[in-house]
């Protein structure tokens, strides 16, 4: 039997029970009724069993705290019943409830802020909305006692993963140019970039790379059994790769810092995004190089460099407008050196002795 | 104040480390486990791991979808890593970073794939131990193939071990996740067993 919120059981040296509640600061020897939940206090259960419907994203803060954690937090909840239900379960979960009380954190409202903020590494937009919300998580109680900066970077990380499945195949299909390009597809690529597709194409990259690398070894041993595994291209494609991603934007931001160009022209999370979604026709190339004839992978990894590259001028270079002209060179060079070094990398390093 | 409280506290266990729901453990409120044998913790612990694999191993023994993996322990898991480590780093000729490989392919690739839920807005929990339980299937296939050196055996072995593990994680994801994401969330589960299987078969 849980007791109420803010109860205590304690024992006497005798062995008798007695309770006392912190809150209201009494002391009593019967067991306390679970109906006396005083208003006070802020708990969990209070939080989660409100259901807000959209009207209430509009009241102004409201003395009972709860309710001021719900209008920021639930959001349009009024959707997802199914989402209040599931958060009663694991009272033993700590970081977790913390984790999805901001789960559904941002009303819709102030998602466009975030994610129309061109603006550079700042944020600064996703900073202010998220440190707003997350301030008042922390003018709540205890459960709020879990750091600011870390619900501020689930709620930024959230709206950057914010893409439903058939936004990242229609993504992946500009890479094809074939069928005419998908403008809107585009235009949204441009105004919401998303990480997950730059992430995990990166990831599977990596992945694949190392794998078939190994696999075109293993065909070209003499016998199976006298194939020794090296395991040395994973920690060289995932530097190679995450390094890469990594280091294009960086290089921007370093160059920008050297010219009075405004840093919230250039939008990094776009850079971003388009050079993991650039690295994609690596691995259709990369399976295609197992085939063990030394010209037909050049051949493949040129086609796949030259998809790539396709992608990147379509998608990234043409709205580059800088005035400095070697800071617009370096901003278009970045990515496209990214995707020569990755291809070529992988065409020269992960084979070892193919025949010509 | 004068009185002297003894602290009894029903929802969590005294000595041994882990933390379970108070919905668990309805039998055991009220006792303090710091006062029993070690043999018994031990015991306790043992059959809980045996609970998990058995549900893992046992798609079809699931009542109650997915109830029973909410508990979390890293012991299974560590111990299902370790040794799935030891195996394929036996007989490689860079054991150590073999080693070293599996090792972090399998932590940082299962926190990974939850950290990818939680930013999906999946209701996943940080500290699953489902994904570490669920490599249970790769661990034997991993052992068999050590046993045996004929390439085809290997592969058959992977392959059923492969399917077995991602039909128990990736139901088990896909209904954390909102609908129109749920194949964002399960593909990075599928790569994770892919990884391990690839490591296998190349050792």
């Amino acid at each position: 039997m849980a007791l109420p919120p803010n109860w205590e059981r304690y024992t006497t040296e005798d062995g008798k029970e007695y309770f006392h509640n912190a809150a209201l600061n009494k002391t009593q020897w019967e067991r306390p009724s679970c109906d006396e939940v005083p208003l006070a206090s802020l708990n969990t259960s209070d939080v989660f069993t409100y259901k807000p419907s959209a009207a209430d994203l509009e009241v102004p803060r409201s003395t009972a705290k709860s309710q001021e954690l719900d209008d920021l937090f639930m959001g349009v909840a009024a959707s997802e019943p199914t989402e209040l239900v599931s958060l009663k379960e694991g009272p033993g979960d700590e970081l977790s409830s913390s984790g999805r009380s901001t789960n559904s954190a941002l009303p819709k409202a102030s998602l466009p802020t975030l994610q129309g903020a061109g603006g550079g590494l700042g944020f600064a937009a996703g900073f202010a909305a998220g440190a707003a919300a997350a301030s008042a998580a922390s003018g709540g109680d205890g459960q709020g006692s879990a750091p600011t900066f870390s619900s501020w970077l689930l709620l930024l990380a959230q709206s950057l993963f914010d893409v439903s499945t058939d936004d990242v195949v229609r993504r992946l299909k500009l890479l094809v140019p074939y069928p005419a390009q998908d403008r809107s597809t585009a235009e949204e690529l441009r105004t919401r970039p998303d990480f997950y597709g730059p992430f995990w194409v990166a990831t599977t990259a990596v992945l694949f790379l190392a794998a078939t690398g190994n696999f075109a070894r293993l065909i070209e041993s003499p016998h199976p059994s006298l194939f020794k595994a090296d395991y040395s291209l994973v920690p060289l494609a995932a530097s190679l790769v995450y390094g890469g991603l990594i280091a294009v934007p960086i290089l921007a931001r370093v160059s920008v810092f050297f010219t009075d160009e405004e840093v919230a022209n250039i939008d990094f999370k776009k850079i971003i995004c388009v050079c993991g979604y650039g690295l994609a026709p690596s691995i259709p190339v990369s399976i295609l190089c197992i085939i063990p004839v030394g010209f037909l992978r050049w051949l493949f990894v040129l086609g796949g460099l030259a998809l790539s590259l396709y992608f990147i001028k379509g998608n990234l270079l043409e709205d580059i407008s800088v005035k400095v002209r070697w800071l617009q060179l370096t901003l278009i060079a970045a990515p496209v050196i990214l995707q020569v070094l990755v291809f070529f990398i992988y065409r020269v390093r992960f084979f070892a002795g193919d025949r010509d | 104040m004068a009185y002297e409280p003894t602290y009894q506290s029903p929802q969590f266990h005294g000595g041994d480390g882990m933390v379970t729901p108070s919905g668990s453990i309805e039998s055991q409120q009220g006792r303090c486990t710091l006062d029993e044998p070690v043999t018994e913790t031990i015991m306790r612990d043992l059959r809980s791991i045996g609970m998990k694999l058995k549900y893992v191993m046992l798609p079809r023994a699931r009542e109650d979808k997915g109830q029973g993996l909410r508990e979390w322990d890293l012991w299974g898991p560590l111990v299902l890593c370790l040794a799935l480590g030891i195996m394929l780093s036996m007989h490689a000729e860079q054991a150590s970073l073999a080693f070293g490989l599996v090792f972090i392919i399998v932590w940082v690739g299962s926190g990974i794939v939850t950290i990818n839920a939680l930013l999906l807005k999946g209701k996943i929990s940080f500290f699953q131990s489902a994904r570490g339980y669920c490599i249970f299937p790769l661990v034997i296939a991993a052992f068999c193939s050590l046993m045996l050196n004929v390439i085809w055996l290997k592969v058959i072995f992977v392959t059923i071990g492969f399917t077995w593990a991602t039909g128990a994680s990736v139901n088990f994801m896909s209904e954390l996740l909102p609908e129109d994401r749920k194949a964002l969330g399960v593909y990075p589960v599928w790569l994770f067993y892919v990884a391990i299987a690839w490591l296998i078969l190349i050792s």
